[in-house]
């Protein structure tokens, strides 16, 4: 469980977010949403440790983060950052090996390299294994990423954006196994999107951000349309069919 | 290596000099603005002035004012050819390097009341200074092309010296003699020189080709910077009676493979007056243990250069110190201290402290 | 066939150590090393009954230190370069390109003429600084673009050279030639005691490499991903960057600048086996110091007189420098 008291963040001269206050649930997935620049991406790394909090705390398992060594946060928090190239050109393997650094000690062992296997085998890219993450494509390296992630071993992972740059075969595909290892692992998902669509299809819990501050609640009571209004500023209707949810902008192009 | 540090030295002044010359170009400028005079020249020439001509190392025809009464001197070999000379009051300015090399100020004092009391001026940095002394001639290291050039632009007399060998040595002796009307010195000191080189070449015409001792010239700074073939180095070891070992090198200087000098095997070493070597340093480095030279303790090092500068006629004291040290049976007769005294002596007419 | 070429390239300075001990202008005969080093170790031979006094010195006090610096420094040189290479994330930076050599330099130059520290601390002090500065003037908001790099490198190397010659016309003249010489980068002055000052610091430096060798992969990902893979990236980046100065400025502090090879053998390497840290540095190792021992062999056997073999590595390296730049360039300046 991650709690997150009287929280706030900000660089330099700039507050991003003001005496927020979060629960997020264990076992859970639980979406960001909000405008570009609104905090999503602060937030999680402020999580991770990666950003010092102006005031107050983060609490994971009810330790507070800053008191971490970055080795004991790894063995409780993964990370899947937005897409980006490597400059040197690992192979999947390699990459999905170093997700186990938290827990080695010099060099990996054969264990290490036994559940870096696991984690390729049981999102079904084996096959890439010798591939140079550079050279495959987009939607392949996302998964790769999310191996590495499982390779980690936490209880929580993060995922910015992890949509972002893909095709929409390949957003459905990592939004389905992110569904899939929340369930089968149990692992705590925190993801960022942009898409409130997505977040329909996947979330349990939805953090909206709005202006520095945000609000929280089960996906579809925090979905609707004033809400969507409110946040992007965009017209729109949350029409439901069936068990899904959908949102539909109602936006006329004006010149 | 005198003549090879001058020239380096001398390159890092050309830059300073660059600078100077443009500062002077503009208080120049400064005069024509301040206004100008009508120049009488005082003591105009009322008589013919003699003149002599000389072939100088550059193959450059100089007539230069006979005798020369104003000699600039920019090496500290020509300063002592000229003192040698007896010609000591002619010279009105000399080299840096004369005053701040400790021992060479320490005997050029002894010669010269003006250079103990530092009223000689000595030219550094600025080359064009010497313009204003208004000199007869300036002598100066052949080598030195772009200052050579900035004094022939204005007019003055430059004899251009090269001492790449030991008839360089005799043929700066004599162009000297020549311009500072001391002839008959220089043919004196060049008669004297060739005697004492011939009373060793003698005894060493006699030593058996097979009983040579071969040796190596050691320039330093490091132990393995060596005198090729066609080097003064090589000259003195071949007139000192030695073989130089390393003569299938043809540098002049070179820095040699260990391994090739454990080949070459000599039986002796000679060094040059150097600060940070001395015989000790090769007789305690492994590297040099099975090499005869220090087997045999046979590593001798030049005393002071002053006694044994080989770009004067005193480098015959190397080659009688060399012949000594090599074949101290064959020059048992020879006594190398009252030698060198009675050379300075006559070279100088000076007893030396 | 990688596999092979692996073990080939292990190997491959063991060879090489016993090809150079047999090669040089003082022929020692085959038969005639083996049964040196056999007295040596055993006082008895195979071959000869009788062994020179001259061909044991010759062996062991003039070759065999000389092939073994050789051999140290190349891959302490290859070894440097790729650890910068990770940590820094730039396929361009090596011990020359950083500024690092003529930092060492300088501080060995003023130890060897001045101060009365130990020259390779001297040389350690200064190499550091150097890198320091050229890292933190091209770094921006934590990044460090490839191009910036390399060019603040060049700038803190002139800075270094000025500084050493203004040291070479302060001090005597007469040390001048020498000073030159070594700078150009040489192995001719190789002995026992010139290894053995040199030997503690590059055993560190490789010890703390070699060991770590795992975490320069994640390095090599960057700040925010080491950072979230839990090592920390400053601890981490310290630690190595300080194991690969002190193994580049130990090895200039006893044969002056030898540029570029820390910049070919890794990128060599890098093309045939991929980035993988962990098997990289052992062949880094092994390749430089094959490559290093290679060229001074040549160096040793072409003329009659030594020839720097900084000059060889320059004129080997300098091409592949620009093939390398024009590579970079395509991927963008990021």
């Amino acid at each position: 469980m991650i709690k997150i008291e009287n929280l706030s963040l900000g660089y330099s001269k700039n507050t991003i977010l003001e005496k927020i206050n979060l629960t997020i649930e264990k076992e859970k997935i639980t979406i960001f949403l909000g405008q570009n620049g609104s905090g999503k991406t602060t937030l999680m790394s402020a999580i991770n440790g990666l950003i010092r909090p102006r005031e107050g705390k983060i609490l994971i398992d009810n330790q507070n983060i800053t008191q971490l060594s970055r080795k004991e946060v790894a063995k409780k928090i993964a990370t899947v950052s937005q897409l980006h190239q490597f400059g040197f050109d690992y192979t999947a393997f390699e990459m999905v090996l170093m997700g186990r650094s938290a827990h080695i000690g010099y060099m990996p062992e054969k264990a290490d390299r036994d559940k870096a296997e696991e984690a390729l085998e049981l999102i079904g890219i084996g096959h890439l294994k010798e591939k140079q993450v550079n050279k495959i494509s987009g939607g392949e390296r996302q998964l790769v990423m999310i191996a590495r992630a499982i390779a980690q071993e936490t209880g929580i992972i993060l995922l910015d954006e992890p949509t972002s740059y893909l095709d929409l075969k390949n957003q459905l595909k990592v939004l389905q196994l992110i569904k899939f290892i929340n369930k089968k692992k149990k692992v705590t998902c925190v993801i960022t999107l942009h898409d409130p669509n997505q977040a329909l299809l996947c979330g349990d819990h939805v953090v909206m951000f709005d202006q520095g501050k945000i609000q929280t609640g089960e996906t579809r009571t925090m979905i609707t349309d004033e809400k969507i209004f409110a946040v992007y500023g965009v017209k729109a209707q949350v029409i439901d069919v069936g068990e899904n949810s959908f949102v539909v902008p109602n936006h006329k192009f004006e010149f | 290596m005198t003549i090879f540090l001058y020239k380096k030295q001398e390159k890092r002044r050309k830059k300073v000099k660059r600078i100077v010359s443009l500062i002077l170009m503009l208080a120049m400028l400064c005069t024509l603005f301040a206004g100008c005079n009508k120049a009488t020249v005082a003591g105009e020439k009322t008589e013919a002035q003699k003149t002599v001509k000389v072939v100088d190392s550059r193959g450059v025809e100089v007539e230069v004012n006979y005798p020369a009464k104003k000699i600039v001197c920019l090496l500290n070999s020509g300063l002592n050819d000229l003192y040698m000379l007896g010609a000591k009051d002619q010279v009105i300015a000399i080299d840096q390097w004369t005053y701040t090399n400790e021992s060479a100020y320490g005997f050029a004092s002894q010669i010269d009341e003006r250079v103990k009391n530092k009223t000689l001026p000595a030219i550094d940095k600025n080359i064009e200074d010497i313009v204003g002394m208004n000199p007869d001639v300036v002598v100066i290291w052949a080598g030195q092309e772009e200052d050579i050039k900035v004094l022939e632009d204005k007019g003055i007399k430059v004899v251009g010296i090269q001492a790449d060998n030991f008839e360089d040595v005799y043929t700066k002796l004599d162009i000297l003699g020549k311009i500072s009307g001391k002839e008959d010195r220089a043919a004196e000191i060049a008669k004297y020189s060739k005697e004492q080189l011939k009373k060793v070449s003698d005894k060493v015409a006699k030593i058996d080709a097979s009983k040579k001792l071969s040796s190596l010239f050691v320039w330093g700074p490091t132990k393995l910077d060596l005198a090729g073939n066609n080097s003064t180095g090589d000259s003195i070891i071949e007139m000192a009676g030695g073989k130089n070992a390393a003569d299938a090198v043809g540098e002049e200087h070179f820095v040699a493979k260990m391994e090739d000098v454990v080949t070459w095997n000599p039986d002796s070493l000679i060094m040059w007056n150097l600060k940070d070597l001395d015989p000790q340093s090769y007789y305690d480095d492994e590297q040099w243990a099975n090499i005869k030279a220090t087997e045999n303790k046979q590593v001798f090092e030049l005393p002071n250069a002053f006694y044994c500068d080989l770009w004067t006629v005193k480098y015959v004291y190397s080659v009688e110190f060399l012949a000594k040290s090599l074949y101290p049976e064959t020059f048992s007769d020879l006594d190398i201290e009252k030698s060198k005294n009675e050379m300075l002596k006559f070279l100088y007419g000076v007893d030396f402290k | 066939m990688r596999e092979f070429f692996k073990k080939l390239i292990l190997i491959f300075p063991i060879v090489i150590f016993f090809v150079s001990l047999g090669v040089g202008s003082y022929s020692i005969p085959f038969d005639q090393m083996i049964d040196i080093i056999l007295y040596k170790l055993s006082g008895y031979t195979i071959f000869n009954e009788q062994l020179s006094a001259q061909s044991i010195n010759v062996l062991l006090n003039i070759r065999l230190p000389r092939v073994a610096l050789g051999l140290l420094v190349g891959g302490a040189l290859a070894v440097s370069g790729t650890a910068f290479q990770a940590v820094m994330r730039n396929p361009l930076v090596e011990p020359y390109t950083l500024g690092l050599s003529s930092g060492a330099a300088f501080g060995a130059a003023l130890a060897m003429a001045v101060v009365t520290i130990p020259v390779q601390i001297c040389a350690f002090v200064f190499a550091g600084l150097s890198v320091g500065i050229s890292y933190l003037a091209a770094s921006k908001h934590g990044e460090t673009s490839v191009i910036s790099l390399v060019l603040s490198g060049v700038v803190v190397a002139s800075v270094f050279t000025a500084m050493l010659s203004i040291l070479q016309i302060s001090i005597d003249p007469l040390q001048l030639q020498g000073l030159i010489y070594w700078l150009m980068g040489s192995l001719h002055t190789a002995s026992w005691a010139k290894l053995l000052a040199v030997l503690p610091y590059l055993i560190v430096g490789y010890t703390i490499i070699y060991f770590f060798r795992w975490k320069l992969n994640i390095l090599s990902l960057g700040e925010k991903d080491a950072g979230s893979l839990g090592v920390n990236p400053q601890k981490y980046k310290l630690l190595f960057i300080g194991a690969a100065t002190l193994l580049a400025s130990a090895a200039v502090s006893v044969t002056g600048i030898i540029s570029l090879v820390g910049l070919m053998i890794p990128h060599m390497l890098r093309m045939l086996f991929g980035p993988d840290n962990t098997k990289l540095i052992p062949l880094s190792f092994c390749l430089g110091a094959s490559y290093l021992a290679i060229v001074d062999m040549i160096s040793r056997n072409l003329l009659t007189y030594e020839i720097p073999i900084g000059i060889f590595t320059t004129f080997l390296g300098a091409p592949y420098f620009i093939f390398l730049i024009r590579k970079t360039r395509e991927g963008g300046w990021n």
